[in-house]
């Protein structure tokens, strides 16, 4: 256990130790005769009480500190244009001043302070917080502490009351206690927590958090850490269920039909699991974290449409353009969902369905949209979100939005293509009457046939002076096109994206094949693609930063490109859900070679 | 000047005179935040610093002529016009126009701009065309200082304005009056300076002026080619008839008229002799504004004690000037917001008639919303004076205490001074409070008091 770590909170805890001396409160000495190290063989779980519910830990900061990310964003331009601002150089001299009083560079310091690892428990019986971390060593820990004490009082001369606890120093300020044993800080806000602890490291104590049993099976369930590993959390769900937290959004009905159209099979899982792990492993070129929930309830039928028939509701593979942004896979039977609201949703946003249900009933020529038209379509949903390009001379809009499709597969395709070839017909004439009466353009519609599929497609035509326009509307960013490919249907905003997918579709290879992923949700995000995306409005985003903010257009610009340099050190952030006898969701976020 | 002296007693001739400092006025900080409140949004630092080593005429004419900063302005701003028009939103146009109030080099023209847009009134949620309400500003902007002639024949062809008054379409079969009621009683002359006749008349002369494909067009066959008499005398086209409108001896008392209620003072209406110097400038001067405007806004009237707190400040005079005078800048898009909650939102002026002004800006439930507005401007975490706190900004002028960010701010904004008790309450809040927190909180509270809302 103690080869696990800590990273994130050990970049907080150094931080606050840095900046917020003058309130900082705990320090501790080494008591007087304590020259042996007792060891914590349960790990620094085992120091922890069995009524802790929730519970991280990290290991050495070095896995962050040396990580080749790091080095990167140091050299990157943007980063030592803020590095050399006069804002930061103030902050740097106020640290600067700090080290030199501690004798060692804070980025040392953190380093030396985890060492061991460092841990993190929250305790619902002293309704407590408690932080250990393991020191490189005891005299470097005690002569550190010493030199912090000193230079808390001289900054601003903070009471820091000194007491003993079996023969232990412990330092108490208003915000907290800290104590230190051998190479062991403990730092509680509750000064009985941190008693517990400090008995139950003199006492050898051994079972401790590791004694709750959801704990112990989480232990159990987790996979074999490995080196990447540097970070592990644990919350007892059941006790904060108990303890009343989220209680309307776990048991209520759903006020929102998009949340519980994305969410609503973790919300499933939330609701009954008994506790949640963590674990975030970090390489040179990928970061992920990984969230665990076992399932020890039968699903609520309520959420099969999220789940699927006996939980077997899984993803197709994603799909993918030339220039794809964000591609996402889903299991969702939408017209189960929409059937079901009854008993997800609250009365208002019945109320809302059902007017909905009627004005799209109408629209789709008075056939029952949950129950036909939803019905009609499986429930494997792809979504792909690309870059727009432009046709050479084409009109390009000012502001360009990236172009989106949705690909369903039809239950009843021969019946299906028809129908909904009828009503993009009557949605592009809707919008050309309603276009007309306002001056906007007007699009223009074909059907072609190609060795992949069927395409209804329209087109903006642009004025008859403005062809070329390069600052053209935005309704420019727009070619709405339906295509059918074999049972597949794609409704895209754009005529070249439907082609593309189009082109796969045709293809029989496992982009359409059920069972190709055990995965509920697939998501994919092209960080570069929305870095170039951003960049292609790069004017736009400075002038509302501009007014949004107030800003100068320097700084507008300093901003949005400091955003732009930024996208590019990572490269892909993929996300995926999954549902076997557990909930798992992992997210991944790779880093640029 | 005795401060009390009533309109219909000052002497025309001594009242446009130019401004001259005296031993009882001086041309210090105070008097250059005054002219600055008037013919601009306020003076920023920078503009007080550079007036105290000119003198009062010369400043009056630096604010007529073209700012070295003017063209880099415009290059930034451009950046944010492509933005709105291709946003499409017309809501983001108020913001536009904020930004360019707010930071222009030449604020005088944008006070005018908007003294224009409150005359020429043409509200957005009817015309629900970024485009064509931009076209619309840029022609007040451009002869806001120029030449009214051309700017009223550029009005009558305005796409805007015919929509807005529901002239797109003016048959010779049933001459739309709309426009040419208007153009005599709201632009030109004023009531009871023209007939019913004269209307039916002019709207003949505007049958064909069409608007097709967000353009002006003349549809020759939809024209009234009959003879038609406006104002007594015969006219053919509609662009002679406008030339017959100007050319009216009531038009300059008119125009005059409504500068004076905008620039000098809102009530009491000046009377006919006052503004006769002036109305015999503006037809001499073939109806060119820039000289008129000039003896106003550097006149012994305008820049003496006499008008000081005779004008209730607008919202957006109110909320741009503070930020002008303490160099703020913040969240314009949650400015225009809040300038709309208070009855004041630039492109959607309430009727044709614009906003009527004066006392009508201030009444039990507007002076809570102002006092807000300021609040919030205040709050806002975006809002920041030269870049950083305000308290920072002050105590690069050495105010440092309450006292004086007290002193310091009230001799720039307000145009009429506090009592003794209303700074003492005012300093007693204040009290044991850090400077960051206590100058924006005295801003906070200046706002709740009356001068605050005088110019």
């Amino acid at each position: 256990m103690h080869t696990r770590s800590q990273f994130l909170s050990i970049i907080c805890f150094a931080t606050s130790l840095s900046c917020a001396w003058p309130t900082f409160t705990l320090v501790a000495q080494e008591r007087g005769g304590l020259t042996q190290a007792p060891s914590v063989d349960g790990g620094l779980a085992s120091l922890l009480p069995a009524s802790t519910v929730a519970y991280a830990e990290f290991s050495s900061a070095d896995v962050l500190l040396d990580h080749p990310l790091r080095t990167t964003i140091q050299q990157s331009p943007e980063f030592l244009k803020i590095w050399r601002s006069p804002d930061v150089l103030k902050a740097r001299g106020g640290i600067t001043l700090a080290e030199t009083a501690l004798g060692d560079s804070l980025e040392n310091i953190v380093r030396k302070l985890t060492h061991g690892g460092l841990a993190l428990g929250v305790d619902s019986q002293h309704n407590g917080i408690v932080v250990i971390a393991r020191a490189e060593s005891a005299e470097w820990l005690q002569d550190y502490l010493e030199r912090l004490v000193e230079l808390a009082k001289k900054n601003d001369g903070q009471a820091v009351e000194t007491g003993e606890y079996r023969g232990v120093t412990a330092y108490k300020t208003k915000q907290a206690v800290v104590a230190t044993v051998d190479e062991y800080l403990f730092v509680s806000d509750k000064k009985e927590l941190g008693k517990l602890i400090v008995d139950r490291y003199l006492d050898k104590a051994t079972r401790g958090l590791s004694e709750n049993a959801n704990f112990a099976k989480a232990m159990a369930a987790q996979p074999t850490s490995d080196a990447t590993t540097f970070a592990w959390g644990y919350a007892d769900v059941q006790k904060l269920r108990e303890a009343g937290l989220a209680k309307h959004a776990l048991n209520g009905p759903s006020d929102n039909f998009g949340a519980e159209l994305i969410l609503g099979g973790v919300l499933e899982t939330l609701r009954d699991t008994p506790v949640i792990t963590a674990a975030w492993t970090v390489e040179d070129h990928a970061t992920q974290l990984t969230f665990s929930a076992p399932h020890t309830e039968p699903i609520d039928d309520r959420r099969e449409y999220f789940f699927g028939p006996d939980g077997q509701g899984h993803a197709l593979p994603l799909l993918q353009s030339d220039s794809t942004l964000a591609s996402l896979s889903a299991y969702r039977d939408v017209s189960q969902l929409w059937l079901r609201a009854g008993d997800l949703f609250n009365e208002k946003v019945n109320d809302e369905l059902a007017q909905a249900d009627n004005t799209l009933t109408t629209l789709f020529s008075g056939r029952d949209f949950g129950e036909e038209i939803l019905g009609a379509l499986q429930p494997e949903m792809r979504l792909v979100v690309e870059r727009t390009t432009f046709a050479e001379g084409a009109p390009i809009p000012a502001i360009r939005l990236p172009g989106f499709a949705l690909v369903t597969q039809l239950r009843e395709p021969e019946v299906m293509r028809g129908e909904l070839k009828r009503i993009f017909q009557s949605l592009i004439g809707f919008l050309n009457v309603a276009g007309a009466q306002n001056g906007q353009p007007q699009l223009d519609m074909n059907m072609e046939t190609t060795d992949s599929g069927q395409f209804i497609t329209a087109q903006y035509v642009p004025e008859v002076d403005r062809k070329h326009n390069a600052d053209a509307p935005i309704q420019f960013n727009f070619s709405p096109s339906l295509a059918f490919v074999n049972d597949h249907a794609i409704l895209s905003s754009t005529i070249p994206l439907s082609k593309q997918l189009a082109l796969q579709l045709a293809q029989p290879a496992t982009t359409t094949t059920r069972g190709a992923t055990t995965a509920n949700t697939l998501l994919e995000i092209d960080i570069h693609g929305i870095q170039a995306a951003l960049q292609d409005n790069r004017g736009q985003l400075i002038a509302q930063n501009m007014l949004e903010k107030g800003h100068s257009r320097q700084e507008a610009e300093a901003e949005i490109d400091t955003l732009l340099a930024i996208l590019p050190l990572f490269e892909r952030l993929a996300m995926q859900l999954g549902f076997d006898e557990q909930a798992e969701l992992t997210i991944k976020l790779q880093i640029a070679k | 000047m005795d401060r009390t002296m009533k309109l219909d007693a000052i002497d025309p001739q001594w009242a446009w005179e130019p401004w001259e400092p005296t031993a009882v006025e001086s041309w210090d900080t105070a008097r250059i935040a005054a002219l600055y409140r008037r013919a601009a949004f306020c003076a920023s630092p920078k503009d007080i610093q550079a007036a105290q080593t000119r003198e009062p005429q010369e400043v009056v004419d630096g604010l007529f002529a073209e700012h070295p900063q003017h063209a880099q302005f415009e290059e930034e701003s451009s950046q944010i016009t492509s933005a709105v028009r291709a946003s499409g939103d017309i809501q983001q146009l108020s913001t536009w126009w904020l930004h360019r109030m707010l930071l222009h080099p030449q604020p005088l023209v944008e006070k005018l701009t908007l003294f224009w847009h409150g005359h020429f009134a043409t509200g957005a949620e009817k015309v629900q065309d970024v485009e064509l309400m931009l076209q619309q500003n840029q022609l007040l902007r451009e002869h806001a200082l120029g030449d009214f002639r051309t700017m009223v024949h550029g009005i009558a062809k305005d796409p805007a304005m015919l929509i807005y008054l529901d002239s797109v379409t003016n048959r010779k079969a049933h001459a739309n009056e709309n426009f040419a009621r208007e153009l005599m009683e709201l632009f030109c002359l004023g009531e009871g300076n023209y007939t019913e006749q004269d209307v039916q008349e002019l709207a003949r002369c505007f049958t064909g002026w069409e608007i097709r494909r967000k353009q002006f067009r003349f549809n020759r066959y939809q024209h009234d080619g009959e003879a038609k008499h406006v104002l007594g005398k015969q006219v053919e086209a509609g662009e002679e008839a406008i030339d017959q409108v100007l050319s009216s001896k009531h038009l300059p008392y008119f125009i005059t008229y409504k500068l004076f209620k905008f620039f000098v003072c809102d009530e009491p209406s000046p009377p006919r002799a006052l503004l006769e110097p002036l109305a015999r400038q503006f037809a001499s001067d073939n109806l060119s504004l820039r000289g008129t405007l000039r003896t106003m806004l550097g006149s012994r009237l305008l820049m003496s004690n006499w008008s000081a707190g005779r004008k209730v400040r607008s919202p957006v005079e109110m909320a741009v000037g503070m930020l002008r005078s303490l160099a703020g800048t913040t969240n314009l898009i949650e400015l225009s917001r809040q300038l709309r909650e208070v009855g004041q939102a630039v492109f959607f002026p309430p009727n044709v008639k614009g906003w009527d002004g004066g006392r009508a800006w201030v009444n039990s439930s507007t002076l809570v919303g102002r006092a807000n507005l300021v609040h919030h401007i205040v709050r806002d975490e975006n809002t920041r004076f030269a870049g950083g706190e305000l308290s920072d900004m002050l105590r690069s002028y050495d105010a440092t205490q309450p006292e004086k960010m007290l002193t310091w701010i009230a001799e720039r904004f307000l145009a009429v001074p506090l009592s003794t008790q209303q700074s003492q309450t005012l300093l007693a809040s204040l009290e044991d409070k850090p400077a960051k927190q206590a100058s924006r909180e005295l801003l906070s509270l200046l706002a709740a008091l009356p001068q605050f809302h005088l110019a």
